[in-house]
């Protein structure tokens, strides 16, 4: 019967096989924490930077601004529709005064979808900027943190682990300082 | 489309200053000068909702015109140039008349050098007028007297609806007299001067509000018109070359000229009625004040604007990526006051 000679199992040897065996066990850990996946909710970004929240403030601005327009707007329509009710107008006057409020009315419907449209679309204009200036620290964080991928969209994730793949809290972190 | 790199110098807006300076050599001869008898608002344009751009004080003067609707432009008393494009800004009369003192202005440009200093010594409580008499004066129930009498003060086209694009029909001439009601949209019908029913058929049709005067504030002269490549309208509001008003500007405060330089003209050709965007670098170390940026704004606006193109300024300022967010942006009604004004502060911060 075939017997493994002694010197298999001399105890110094057999430290050095177990060892290389667990060497060889444990060597794929560090490439799998290199595919550490992280989450960035943008949302945040923009709500907790103080870039974001300048952002925010101009947007609020450009959001007052519409409104005035649009209240303006409302005001002469109501004033179009007070003359166009008054009392002891010809069919004649009334029917003139009539037409020029339809055709405010219908400026004024205008103006509150272009208005709706802009803000949708300065809006946009603002958080794309605010992530775009967010990229770059979310690069270096992924790079210096060993993340793979950094997902930014919330409908894209359905669980979130907050103590270990949310960075939200970092990126913030790491934008404010830059804006120091 | 002029090429980028050309640069104009403009002025920043400092014409707040120019009220200090004792400049009244000769009396412009329009509007009314009004002394303040407490803090009245100045707004950006002719709404209660309007940005607040100042506030006149108590014993200030200024020379207040283009009333519409309650409402009139303000400018400095020394102001000579008779445009909106001039004003500081819109009060409301009725808080300026409040307790105003008010001195008439020269009916004539002769008269001009034998008030030129004058004014300054009318300390006399005067009552003031009560030029928005415009819209009270509506009588339904008399057929004989309605609306008023008021005289073309320039060259006006009488048009058939209240637009400016609307059909011509015919032109009245300065100092030409009609009578006119139903005021709306800036506009008032224009009937003829013996015209009894106060009926909108019988019209000749809408004239721009601000251009028909009271006779009695009529200077007897048609008002300067400048050459303005822009004035496709007759009845367009006629404002100086941007070349006069960087010089008169210059004048009133040379250093704080700012550079240009335009970046980019385009339009959205998906969106035919899209305007014209125009961007322009600004040469300002430091952002201007939101005040100074809208002043700058209009300015540029006056040079860059061409035909009756519905222009969108935006300003970038040194350093910014041309292609990126501006930091300012603006739209204009037509006579070039403000319709929309928005700026971007997060352009600043992460500039730093």
């Amino acid at each position: 019967m075939y017997q493994w000679p002694m010197r298999f199992f001399n105890p110094l040897r057999n430290h050095i096989f177990v060892a290389a065996l667990l060497a060889l066990i444990l060597a794929p850990l560090p490439a799998f924490a290199q595919q550490k996946i992280g989450f960035v909710n943008p949302q945040r970004v923009v709500n907790e930077t103080r870039l974001g929240q300048t952002a925010k403030a101009d947007l609020a601005r450009y959001v007052q601004e519409k409104d005035r327009a649009a209240k303006d707007s409302a005001a002469q329509l109501a004033g179009l529709r007070k003359e166009a009710e008054a009392p002891g107008l010809s069919a004649q006057d009334r029917a003139r005064r009539e037409d020029l409020l339809h055709r405010k009315s219908a400026q004024h419907e205008q103006l509150l979808a272009e208005n709706l449209r802009d803000v949708k679309a300065e809006e946009g204009k603002l958080l794309q900027y605010v992530m775009r200036r967010a990229e770059s620290a979310l690069e270096d964080l992924g790079r210096k943190g060993g993340y793979a991928i950094i997902f930014t969209d919330p409908a894209a994730v359905g669980y979130v682990d907050k103590a270990t793949v949310d960075l939200t809290d970092r990126l913030v972190r790491e934008l404010d300082g830059r804006g120091k | 489309m002029r090429s980028v790199g050309i640069t104009i110098t403009i002025t920043m807006a400092l014409c707040l200053l120019a009220q200090a300076v004792p400049a009244l050599a000769k009396e412009p001869g329009w509007g009314r000068v009004y002394t303040s008898s407490g803090k009245v608002a100045v707004r950006e344009n002719p709404s209660e909702g309007a940005l607040q751009v100042r506030v006149l004080k108590a014993g200030q003067k200024v020379r207040v015109d283009f009333e519409e609707n309650g409402w009139a432009a303000v400018f400095d008393p020394a102001e000579t140039v008779r445009s909106e494009m001039r004003a500081h800004g819109y009060v409301r009369l009725a808080e300026l008349r409040a307790g105003a003192r008010v001195e008439p202005a020269p009916r004539s440009a002769r008269a001009e050098g034998a008030e030129a200093g004058a004014s300054d010594k009318k300390k006399e409580p005067r009552k003031a007028p009560e030029p928005a008499k415009a819209q009270e004066s509506k009588q339904p129930k008399d057929s004989k007297a309605f609306g008023e009498i008021r005289v073309a003060d320039r060259k006006l086209v009488v048009r058939a609806a209240r637009d400016k694009d609307s059909a011509f029909k015919r032109l009245l001439q300065p100092g030409q007299k009609v009578r006119v009601d139903f005021q709306e949209d800036g506009f008032y019908a224009v009937f003829a001067p013996e015209e009894k029913f106060r009926d909108l058929s019988r019209a000749w049709g809408y004239g721009r509000d601000k251009y028909l005067v009271l006779e009695k504030d009529y200077a007897g002269e048609p008002q300067p018109e400048p050459a303005a490549p822009a004035a496709k309208d007759k009845d367009a509001p006629r404002e100086p070359s941007a070349k006069s008003a960087q010089k008169q500007k210059r004048d009133a405060g040379a250093g704080d000229a700012v550079g240009y330089a335009v970046v980019d003209r385009h339009t959205d050709s998906q969106r035919p009625l899209a305007p014209v965007v125009l961007r322009v670098r600004i040469d300002a170390p430091t952002p201007p004040a939101v005040d100074a940026l809208r002043k700058i704004m209009r300015e540029i606006w006056k040079s860059e604007r061409r035909k009756n193109e519905d222009l969108q300024l935006e300003v970038l300022l040194p350093g910014m990526d041309q292609d990126g967010l501006a930091y300012g942006v603006a739209r204009f009604h037509d006579d070039g006051r403000i319709k929309e004004f928005w700026w971007r502060d997060v352009v600043l911060r992460s500039k730093r």
